[in-house]
């Protein structure tokens, strides 16, 4: 027997009763006299110190004694697990667990759904922080910020990783167990840490759970190409640190080749492309074009390097392309495993044109056993299969050691656990007594619906207690030092700073279901009209007792008012997890840019409907990468221009009158009026031969917005992907919001993205026009006014024109409008409301205003105008329905004019 | 068009199937009753701009803005007064993407509910009649009553008005949840 299965013997006799029989201890003896012998250089430091306990309690144990039985299973721990980074013994239980038949995905079906669903909130939120301070990492430069970092770092992925390990998400557990030891190899080294790969597992990660929430055994995502690059990095991070000098380097004679920048830079496009071309693969495994494009990119990149004589590009570039080869024409199915081999190359690719650069290359074995996988996969196609499957299977192999390790210390004492320990976190001020309560019982239900849990586990998924605090609480409990006194000693010190914060975690993670929320907000609207209609039936009644009625009325009305405001509350959500995906945005984007951008954030606490914060994500992006593309400029102009050389951009939300308005602003050159205006012409937006000084900086900058404008194009020269501004617009509009935009050439711009609060209620204003009543959004009108005689005029023809405020307007009568009629001819109407959109102005004429109020937006059913003149329907106080104009639409379709 | 009919007109099983028989313009005319979800008094109907004249506008039925349909103008029938016994089918019925969708439809007067056996059900005669028999069944002649139900597939009545604002006018409406 090997040491190494003395050990695993040794743990496994030790565990599984509280007293060691005889039988027991004797083999034990015997293992520890065999690992005596054996020569101890491969045993864990840990346990060759503590040898001549062991020996001593195991005799004890023989002689019966039941207490230096338990101490010498805490100790076999402490000597194996204590040291599981450097050695991840399988212990033979583990080995068990292995082989019985658990599904591959390691998917378990007595997963608690109610529990994932508690995981899958705990998780997101853990990402978001693991998120935020991975990205902190990658910009301060202070060293105790950075430790600081690197901790909380540690601890949050530790958590994860054990709350995965918890709910059998045993995949998941393996990638933040790779992340861990990423980490942890990085802070060992002294280096700066590969954040874009972890941010890639918390990519994945994100994935996973967007999987599970809609399927609680869905299969987790891609995973293998994510895991072997994180062992491959870590190993990589290892070596270095070992061997600084095992890095890749080119002659520096190739180094000052003139041609290779320019190479370098086509390399990049190519892998670009080809990075593209996988993802369209990806969603589409039969398309032929994508590995052509992809088998030429590595080709060109082949071509080029060995005419530059730079061998690892080539070697690499060389197995790629064998590999694709094999898929060109054969009919052979691309897989996502042999489009994570390709992946994984084109970044290790890239890695290889950054060292060209001078940056720091990949260590050589990692591209030596990349290339011997590549070769390998091309040889057999089938082999990133089995591969994938073994690393499942080794995947299991690891989490059953974590398993192990938790399982062991939160059974070491089972008839106490539920007690002593909640008792000892309390103590130490990790927990308060009423979460202990809560967990308590939550453990007496989950037990009721036959699933057991330890306390200690359960209040790590609770997110409760960290595993830390947890890890040290059962070694007191295992030490058995008395409540007495461990209150005196750990009381004190960290009760006051832990609290609060765990207070306030609390607090964030209250869930309600959408759904309920969603008809709790329709009944309120229906409780609005309700109110309506009551105080309608008042007036009309004038009795005498009306002073009685007004009373409860009013009464009721502000029961309403504060239901109303109570349900939307519960809608409220913070920008905060939005503007924290534009951090990652910003780095990513800037970095593709090449230009160094600072981000900066400003009332992200900013309550908003929920609605509206899923629905803003898309146009800020947009707008964020419009800012970083188009607005900055690069560093060395902006340093010629005398601003600092990284640019910023401030992202803001506040709160203004009834709406949100966010805001953002960066420093860059600011919209070009002349090519801006010169391109709409181009386009046909404006008329040739018209005037542009006439028009306001405002209506140019709108003109960005037109469908079909191309910003990439009319404003920098840098290609966009052709994600036009129209976007923005759409989505903000859509969400019965508006644009605008303040520029000053060469101070920078701003976007003023102006919200509602809540997507499903309205201020409105309700009109007459003709017999029926119609709802205008108040958010649209600029003015309603009585035209004088002078205002109106007929030009063109017979198309009526109001001026307002020197401006002409064209003047439609709004029923008439709707119903297909342009011409307003002749009417009593003499009250007109001038309405703005899309940075166009038309004038309704309408007979008579009813009044403002708040108007509950309904879907008006299966049968709505081709023509976009309504977009909704809104049911008035004596039930009846009123159409809700659409403003945009028609300003689309009839005449208007544009701001001036 | 004909897709959405085939795959939801009600089959004329060999046992009774159920009716909701309707006055209109002096016929008797019938809608499977599973497709019907109430009916209700005529009310005031708020007219939609830019639609075919026979989709009268939109009712407010207990806080849900459903469409309102004449049958007669959607049948291609003549126009005829409205008194009290004029009402407002509204029908229930399954639209291209598996949601329910109300539509109503003003009908003369209700009559009754009808058993109709599969052989007492008729194919509509090709000529001869004043609407395209697309829309139709089949006509049945009940035992016990001297008149013929001209059994309607409301699918194919109501897919002109839907169409009219397309399919996926149709579906976007429906995820525009408010």
């Amino acid at each position: 027997m090997s040491a190494q299965e003395h050990l695993d013997s040794l743990v496994w006799a030790a565990a599984p009763a509280s007293a060691v029989s005889n039988q027991e201890a004797a083999t034990i003896l015997k293992s520890l006299e065999a690992l005596a012998e054996a020569a101890l250089a491969d045993l864990p430091d840990g346990f060759a110190k503590h040898r001549d306990e062991l020996l001593e309690l195991t005799k004890k144990a023989i002689d019966g004694d039941s207490d230096s039985g338990e101490k010498l299973r805490s100790l076999l721990r402490t000597a194996l697990i204590g040291e599981e980074a450097e050695a991840p013994a399988p212990s033979s239980e583990h080995k068990e667990e292995v082989s019985a038949p658990s599904n591959e995905a390691g998917e378990d079906d007595g997963t608690d759904v109610e529990l994932l669903e508690m995981f899958l909130v705990s998780a997101a939120e853990a990402l978001a922080e693991i998120e935020s301070a991975l990205i902190q990492l990658d910009s301060v430069a202070y060293p105790s910020l950075v430790k600081e970092l690197v901790e909380g770092l540690q601890r949050d992925i530790h958590t994860l990783k054990g709350e995965c390990g918890v709910l059998s998400l045993h995949v998941a557990q393996q990638v933040w167990h790779e992340v861990e030891s990423l980490v942890s190899a990085a802070v060992a080294a002294d280096k700066q840490l590969d954040s874009d790969l972890s941010i890639r597992a918390l990519d994945w990660h994100r994935e996973y759970l967007a999987v599970l929430g809609v399927d609680d055994h869905a299969k987790p995502p891609a995973y293998e190409g994510l895991i072997k690059q994180l062992r491959a990095t870590t190993e990589a991070v290892e070596s270095e640190d070992k061997e600084d000098n095992a890095l890749i380097t080119f002659p520096a004679e190739v180094m000052q080749d003139e041609t290779v920048p320019e190479f370098v830079v086509e390399a990049r496009q190519h892998l670009e492309d080809s990075e593209a071309a996988l993802f369209e693969l990806e969603s589409d495994s039969t398309s032929s074009d994508g590995i052509d494009r992809i088998f030429r990119a590595f080709h060109t990149i082949k071509g080029v390097a060995g005419f530059l004589d730079l061998t690892p590009i080539t070697d690499l570039a060389h197995a790629v392309e064998t590999l694709l080869d094999r898929f060109r024409g054969t009919g052979l199915e691309f897989t996502s495993a042999h489009a994570d081999v390709v992946l994984e190359s084109k970044d290790a690719m890239d890695r290889l044109l950054g060292t060209l650069m001078g940056e720091e290359g990949p260590s050589i074995s990692g591209l030596a056993r990349l290339t011997a996988h590549v070769k390998l996969v091309s040889d057999d196609p089938e082999a990133a299969k089995p591969m994938a499957a073994r690393s499942i299977r080794k995947a299991l192999a690891d989490v059953g050691i974590e398993n192990e390790a938790e399982m062991q210390e939160a059974a070491l004492n089972p008839v106490r656990t539920g007690s002593k320990l909640g008792a000892i976190l309390v103590a130490k001020g990790v927990l308060t007594e009423d979460q202990l309560e809560s967990a308590l019982s939550k453990q007496k239900e989950l037990s009721a619906s036959g699933k057991d849990m330890r306390i200690g586990e359960l209040l790590v998924m609770l997110g409760v207690v960290n595993d830390a605090d947890l890890k040290s609480a059962l070694e007191m409990q295992t030490e058995g030092e008395s409540l007495g006194k461990l209150l005196r000693t750990e009381v004190a010190p960290s009760k006051e700073e832990v609290q609060p914060k765990k207070r306030a975690k609390y607090d964030s993670t209250i869930r309600v279901s959408t759904q309920r929320l969603d008809s709790l907000v329709d009944m309120v609207g229906e409780l609005v009209i309700a109110q309506q209609m009551v105080v309608q039936g008042a007036e009309t009644l004038n009795s005498g007792d009306g002073d009685h009625l007004q009373r409860n009325l009013s009464h009721l009305g502000k029961i309403t008012r504060d239901l109303q405001e109570a349900s939307m509350s519960l809608r409220m959500v913070t920008f905060q997890s939005t503007f924290q995906k534009m951090h990652r945005l910003v780095r990513d984007v800037s970095s593709r840019a090449g230009k160094s951008v600072r981000l900066e954030l400003y009332g992200a606490d900013t309550e908003v409907d929920r609605n509206v914060v899923d629905k803003i994500s898309d146009p800020l992006v947009h707008l964020v990468r419009n800012a970083i593309d188009h607005g900055l400029e690069p560093s060395e102009q902006r340093e010629a221009d005398g601003k600092p050389p990284q640019g910023l951009v401030e992202l803001s939300a506040r709160h203004q009158g009834g709406s949100i308005v966010i805001s953002l602003k960066d420093d860059g050159r600011g919209l070009n009026r002349a090519k801006i205006l010169s391109k709409a012409k181009e386009n046909g937006l404006i008329p040739p031969e018209r005037d542009v000084n006439e028009m306001s900086d405002d209506a140019v900058f709108k003109l960005i917005f037109a469908p079909g404008f191309s910003t990439a194009d009319a404003v920098t020269d840098i290609s966009g992907r052709g994600v036009g501004m129209d976007v923005v617009k759409r989505n903000i509009e859509a969400m019965r919001g508006k644009v605008e935009i303040v520029s000053e050439p060469g101070k920078g711009s701003e976007f003023l993205v102006q919200l509602p609060l809540t997507l499903a209620i309205i201020d409105a204003m309700i009109v007459r026009s003709g017999t029926e009543r119609y709802v205008i959004p108040t958010l649209s009108i600029v003015q309603s006014f009585q035209p004088s005689e002078e205002q109106l005029h007929a030009v063109r023809g017979d198309q009526p024109m109001v001026e307002v405020r020197g401006q002409l307007v064209p003047l439609h009568s709004l029923e008439k409008l709707l119903n297909g009629g342009f011409n307003m001819g002749q009417s009593d109407s003499t009250t007109l409301i001038l309405v703005e959109g899309m940075g166009r102005r038309v004038c309704f004429a309408v007979d008579e205003i009813i009044g403002q109020q708040q108007v509950v937006i309904k879907k008006l059913g299966p049968c709505v105008p081709q023509d976009k003149v309504v977009s909704g329907g809104a049911i008035l106080g004596d039930g009846r329905v009123a159409l809700i104009i659409d403003i945009e639409g028609i300003l689309a379709g009839s005449e208007s004019v544009a701001l001036v | 068009m004909s897709n959405s009919a085939q795959k939801t007109a009600t089959p004329l099983t060999d046992t009774a199937s159920k009716f909701l028989t309707f006055d209109l313009h002096g016929g008797v005319y019938g809608i499977p009753i599973l497709d019907v979800r109430e009916i209700i008094a005529l009310q005031p109907i708020t007219p939609l701009p830019r639609m075919p004249a026979a989709v009268e506008g939109v009712i407010n039925l207990r806080g849900r803005i459903i469409p309102v349909l004449d049958l007669r103008c959607s049948l291609n029938l003549d126009q005829g007064e409205r008194d009290r016994s004029t009402c407002v089918v509204v029908l229930d019925i399954e639209a291209n993407d598996q949601t329910s969708m109300h539509i109503g439809c003003i009908v003369d007067a209700v009559r009754e509910v009808s058993s109709v056996h599969s052989s007492d059900v008729q194919d509509p005669p090709s000529v001869g009649t004043s609407m395209e028999s697309d829309y139709i069944l089949g006509l049945a002649n009940p035992d016990g009553t001297d008149y013929v139900i001209t059994l309607l597939d409301m699918r194919f009545v109501l897919a002109e008005f839907v169409n009219a604002i397309g399919l996926d006018t149709l579906s976007m409406l429906n995820e525009e949840v408010v």
